[in-house]
């Protein structure tokens, strides 16, 4: 047995491979020549495989449940992801439907859309109920995959926006890429036909006038967009509103004077002026259509021109009658070097001239058209509208209000202006750098969505937080709505604010039914 | 997968890790023997078998690996489950392929591996634990003596001689039965 045991160590030597040279030599020569040593190690070696293969399979164990366990780890991971990503997407569909919910609520858009009809056969005007006046040619018109329409007539949406509280009930913050905008209004143009909305074909243009809401100057012409989260932001078109005047012509005219037709029995006549409103000219139509006009400014808003008979005077005859109007009367020494001409310039104004030597004056008649100013025009007494003045010609007829009307009108409205876009446009201005401090808010109750609207007090702009903080211009009046919603909860703030340094607000919901938003909305 | 990665994992020894990188081919092996009719441990059994025979053949000097991980094994999982169904045709064995015939005779040899396995396991519990200790753990006989408790380093010694002829008269036995 004790040789049988050497055997095996000797074996196991070789095969552990600590067998020196010698040993090592002498050990594979006996494997050659002893048969039964050779057997046996042959015996030793399958069996030492054999035990080798339960290590083996203690290793595949190991490893197998370790697949096992990764498998399961893996499932895991995949069934959590699952279920998170589940509750994500229940989540913020939650959210998103408190977040579409509350937005449908506090937006009243809707409330200011203006549906007008009309054909396709001609240029087509609108006139808003704020004064908006939009002229165009349908032909200009094609659809957004620049075909042509078709349809015998157009719909057409109007929103007018021209206060602060119509702008804040519309959600239109008054925003450029961040910068804050002080609003001269805003106004959505679309147009439909068959239900497709349409397009101005390239380099097609449109007439607008827009109602003026602010006395603020140098305003500019801006285009609006919404964002995906409904938010307004409007871009500068790069092009302030076109100097087009409105221009309003006023000339003499003569109705029956009822009273003293009255007391004498005969027709008596009284002077009067006739007012006609042409429109936003450009200066050049202007000049074309009152070449001899007398103008000393057409960078105005309004251009106001009186067309009035003058006379001309000889200096030596010293006409001194009392009823003369001095203004409409010009004197000149050389009356008679006038004659055959066809205009005349007498104190740096033109006269358009109407030879009559007839009266004991030898007075020349002519015609001067000549801007006066809005006080001049305030002067004038007995102002017809022409279409009045037509109407009510044979029949003397005071009512001064119809030129009120369109004093007003011109008085209140922006330039025309060529839009090339339709869609939302506004007439703004950048409100200037002002020193700020920064505002951060705090929410008092734990709401899924919220919606904050900083109203200034002092001029048209209207903006929406999207954070938890603002900055604001240092000692300036806001004020600040907010509205917030969890499930079908609704909750309303609003608070008038002024910092002079950096601070806190603590938006201190209370619960509010929906019909309270509106009212909320209103502006102090 | 990168085959040879896994091949330079078993070359450096780290041969758990080899196993590990390889049992991401398990899923197919088991849709294999599923689909011949065995059950799931049938096939984790198959798939260990695979593993052991590819090892023995990686540790052979003349062994070259001509095809990949997931062919060799999927092929000797394949004559592993027919030889466990004793399925093997005359007609099925005279149209192998080269890696089938190397597949084909891995398994047979891996035979008497399993009945050496068969006789150790045969064998008692502290039998077992000897050897174990001895071939598997490489401890000395006198920390044996120790671990088992024995006399002394010489009773360890002839202990452990006396399970070795115990497993191999088994082996023995086993063999001639089958045969």
């Amino acid at each position: 047995m004790e040789n049988h045991i050497q055997n095996i160590e000797l074996i196991n030597n070789y095969l552990n491979k600590t067998l020196s040279g010698e040993e090592l030599k002498a050990f594979e020569n006996r494997l050659k020549v002893d048969e039964s040593f050779a057997k046996e190690f042959e015996t030793h070696v399958l069996f030492l495989e054999g035990l080798n293969r339960q290590q083996l399979k203690e290793e595949i164990k190991k490893v197998k449940q370790s697949y096992v366990k990764s498998k399961w780890f893996k499932y895991l991971v995949f069934t959590s992801g699952l279920v998170l990503a589940l509750l994500v997407i229940i989540y913020f569909n939650g959210f998103n439907s408190d977040k579409e919910y509350l937005k449908g609520k506090m937006n009243f858009e809707s409330e200011y859309i203006q549906n007008f009809k009309v054909d396709t056969d001609s240029i087509v005007e609108i006139v808003g109920e704020k004064g908006t006046v939009i002229r165009f040619n349908p032909k200009d018109l094609e659809t957004i995959s620049n075909k042509s329409f078709t349809g015998d007539s157009l719909s057409i949406e109007l929103i007018e926006l021209t206060t602060k509280q119509d702008l804040l009930l519309a959600n239109a913050q008054t925003v450029s890429d961040g910068k804050w905008l002080i609003s001269g209004g805003a106004f959505k143009i679309g147009i439909k036909a068959h239900g497709e909305f349409l397009i101005l074909k390239k380099d097609k243009i449109m007439n607008a006038t827009f109602p003026k809401s602010t006395n603020e100057p140098n305003m500019e012409l801006f285009y609006g967009k919404r964002d995906k989260r409904g938010m307004m932001n409007w871009k500068p078109i790069g092009d302030s509103l076109r100097l087009n005047p409105y221009v309003i012509l006023i000339e003499e005219g003569y109705v029956i004077d009822v009273e003293f037709t009255k007391l004498y029995g005969v027709d008596g006549f009284k002077e009067v002026y006739v007012c006609d409103t042409l429109g936003f000219l450009r200066t050049k139509d202007v000049k074309e259509r009152l070449p001899k006009g007398n103008f000393y400014n057409y960078n105005i808003d309004t251009l106001r021109i009186l067309k009035e008979r003058v006379k001309i005077i000889d200096d030596k005859y010293d006409c001194e009658w009392s009823w003369i109007d001095i203004i409409k009367t010009f004197k000149t020494k050389t009356l008679d070097s006038l004659y055959r001409k066809k205009e005349v310039v007498i104190d740096s104004v033109l006269i358009d001239l109407d030879i009559n030597f007839a009266s004991e004056c030898r007075e020349i008649w002519g015609e001067v058209t000549r801007q006066i100013s809005k006080r001049e025009h305030d002067t004038l007494r007995d102002v017809f509208s022409k279409v009045e003045y037509e109407k009510q010609r044979s029949k003397y007829y005071m009512d001064v209000e119809e030129i009120k009307r369109f004093d007003n009108i011109a008085d209140s409205i922006y330039q025309s202006i060529e839009i090339s876009k339709l869609g939302w446009i506004n007439i703004d201005k950048f409100a200037l750098d002002e020193e700020k401090v920064n505002v951060k808010l705090s929410i008092s109750i734990n709401t899924n969505f919220n919606e904050i609207r900083v109203i200034d007090k002092r001029n048209n702009t209207i903006l929406n937080v999207y954070g938890n903080q603002i900055d604001l211009p240092v000692n300036r009046s806001f004020q600040i709505i907010a509205f917030g919603v969890k499930g079908k909860d609704i909750y309303g703030f609003k608070k008038s604010v002024r910092f002079s340094k950096n601070g806190n607000l603590k938006v201190d919901y209370k619960k509010i039914d929906e019909s309270q938003i509106k009212s909320i909305l209103v502006i102090d | 997968m990168n085959d040879k990665k896994i091949l330079e994992l078993f070359k450096d020894g780290q041969r758990e890790k080899a196993f590990v990188k390889l049992y991401s081919l398990y899923p197919k092996i088991e849709t294999l023997i599923l689909s011949k009719g065995g059950n799931k441990q049938d096939a984790s059994d198959v798939f260990q078998e695979a593993l052991i025979i590819l090892n023995r053949n990686l540790e052979k000097s003349d062994f070259k690996l001509t095809s990949s991980f997931y062919t060799y094994l999927y092929s000797v999982s394949r004559f592993i489950w027919k030889d466990t169904q004793k399925k093997f045709s005359k007609q099925e064995l005279h149209n192998l392929n080269d890696i089938e015939v190397e597949s084909f005779h891995s398994v047979l040899e891996e035979k008497k591996y399993q009945l050496a396995e068969l006789a150790f396991l045969k064998l008692g519990e502290r039998c077992r634990q000897l050897l174990q200790l001895f071939y598997q753990k490489a401890m000395s006989f006198k920390d044996i003596a120790k671990v088992m408790q024995f006399k002394s380093e010489k009773i360890a010694k002839n202990q452990k001689y006396k399970c070795l002829i115990k497993a191999k008269d088994i082996y023995r036995n086993s063999k001639t039965v089958r045969s």
